[in-house]
């Protein structure tokens, strides 16, 4: 184990190496920038928080204390944040999950789970991005980002792409705000959860938006959800309670939205650009009762005229 | 006393909370299809597959043996959860039976015989029939198996996959092979599906 002025440099495994930045280290600097220093701290911060540009590796590692994370992260294996770890992922960071199939299932077994606290806070320039480590990337390289049962979840202006759920969410509060998530077999997956989703791009995912209601309380407002092959899944279990609106649901190449086997009730997406005001248009990209009389009907009143204007978003490397 | 009992009720309900958890946490639950490498196999999983996959959101994955002896001892095994089989086979072969021509009575025979001695349910035919495999003197149609282990753990399994029941008669499972063997088998049964508007 190493350390320095800025904190812990800490060997966790022969391949691990991450940066951990104290509560009381944060305390000092903040006091020391009361003390009108911050003209001379400010390039020590930036040096500290910002961690130079080398890879940090870390292979089904735990995460149990304060950290945070800069530059390039690769991971191996499972990383998992502990319910008394508390993860800050810094603008510009990117998360490279390696391709491995430990069960032989075809999707990558590589995740980061977060039981405890994760702040990932991109920037418009400088979103943070999650993504397959692979030569040729392709969906389900990686896992998932998973929040179960997190103490705190909050995902801002992050990238995240090729894995099997660009995010999956359950059992926490949670807000997923200005992101995008793309090239997923899932996009954004969630279920018994209190989630808010504002204003993310999910495009060209197997399922863009992927859910279990199970008694969520769930809004989703103001999404792209487009140009995937289902736009939203409602798979079982809803009870008609999640508040799907504001969002443009177009050109999903199979349908727009679609009911699981099980999902027997209603599902209503009121006040959603659908492409077009007309009603059996519209229903066309449903598949509900119509199809099998054991399903739902998918309702969708009082369409929108035209397209919610979502702000203008960086994406880096493509998309 | 009454404490105890409370004591023990939010226990109960933390550890069912748990138990719900991790059933649902999540790369969704998995199917595993065994199958051989003939095309009408390859095509009837692929089948399956997208069907479950697309209704349920549930992973299908498949597993391609060498024999059908092979296949089945997986199935048996409980290495894979559905098998595909063909009833004169099964009566004849693996059950001991005398040769039925009858499909319905034969179809009634061996899904008795596989539930009685092996937990198998023998799921409604299809339609098409593999006379190429047939045992003398029986008819030999096309089945899917699912272990009862497996339908405990996916309730709507069965449902599911028998509206497939008496879609595919024999000139129909002919056409699709032509069409698999000239392209895209995933493609092919997608397109099938999508005719019968099953997804």
């Amino acid at each position: 184990m190493a350390t320095d002025h800025c904190g812990t440099l800490k060997d966790v495994s022969m391949t691990k190496l991450d940066l951990i930045v104290t509560p009381f280290f944060v305390q000092r600097l903040l006091a020391l920038f009361r003390c009108r220093c911050s003209l001379l701290l400010l390039p020590l911060l930036a040096g500290c928080l910002a961690t130079p540009a080398s890879v940090q590796f870390l292979d089904s590692a735990t995460i149990s204390d304060v950290r945070v994370w800069s530059g390039t992260v690769q991971i191996r294996g499972v990383v998992t944040v502990t319910k008394t770890g508390h993860l800050t992922i810094l603008p510009g960071t990117r998360i490279v999950f390696d391709k491995i199939d430990v069960d032989g299932d075809g999707i990558g077994d590589s995740e980061l789970l977060v039981e405890g606290s994760l702040v990932a806070k991109g920037t418009p320039t400088a979103p943070i991005l999650f993504t397959s480590g692979a030569a040729t990337p392709a969906k389900g390289d990686w896992k998932y980002l998973y929040l179960d049962f997190a103490r705190q979840a909050e995902v801002a202006h992050i990238i995240s792409e090729y894995a099997y759920s660009g995010i999956q969410v359950h059992f926490c509060r949670a807000e997923v705000v200005d992101s995008e998530f793309r090239h997923n077999i899932d996009g954004v997956r969630f279920s018994t959860v209190n989630i808010e989703v504002r204003g993310n791009r999910i495009h060209n995912n197997t399922n863009g938006l992927r859910y279990e209601e199970r008694r969520s309380t769930a809004t989703i407002h103001d999404n792209d959800i487009v140009d995937n092959d289902i736009g939203i899944f409602v798979v079982t279990r809803s009870a008609d309670q999640a508040r799907i609106v504001q969002n443009n649901i177009v050109g999903n190449r199979s349908y727009n939205v679609k009911l699981g086997l099980d999902q027997s009730g209603d599902v209503t997406l009121p006040d959603n650009w659908w492409g077009t005001t007309d009603p059996a248009a519209i229903t066309r990209t449903f598949f509900d009762h119509k199809y099998d009389s054991s399903l739902g009907s998918v309702f969708a009143p009082a369409p929108l005229e035209q397209p919610v204007v979502l702000p203008q978003a960086q994406s880096p490397e493509g998309g | 006393m009454k404490r105890n009992r409370l004591l023990i009720l939010a226990i109960t309900a933390v550890l069912a909370f748990s138990a719900t958890t991790s059933a649902i946490a999540c790369t969704g639950k998995k199917v595993v299809i065994g199958r051989t490498a003939t095309l009408q196999q390859e095509l009837l999983a692929q089948l399956l597959m997208v069907l479950i996959s697309e209704r349920t959101g549930t992973t299908v994955n498949e597993v391609v043996f060498d024999s059908p002896d092979a296949a089945h001892a997986a199935l048996l095994k409980g290495d894979t959860d559905l098998g595909l089989e063909y009833t004169g086979v099964i009566g004849v072969s693996l059950l001991g039976q005398a040769p039925v021509l009858d499909a319905a009575s034969l179809y009634s025979a061996v899904r008795k015989g596989y539930s009685n001695d092996h937990n198998l349910m023998v799921l409604q035919p299809p339609g098409f029939e593999n006379r190429a495999l047939a045992p003398a003197g029986s008819a030999n149609q096309a089945v899917v198996i699912l272990r009862k282990e497996t339908w405990k753990k996916f309730p709507a399994l069965d449902r599911l996959i028998e509206k497939l029941s008496g879609q595919i008669d024999d000139a129909t499972m002919q056409g699709l092979e032509e069409k698999a063997a000239a392209g895209d088998v995933r493609k092919v049964a997608s397109d099938f599906l999508r005719a019968k508007k099953l997804y």
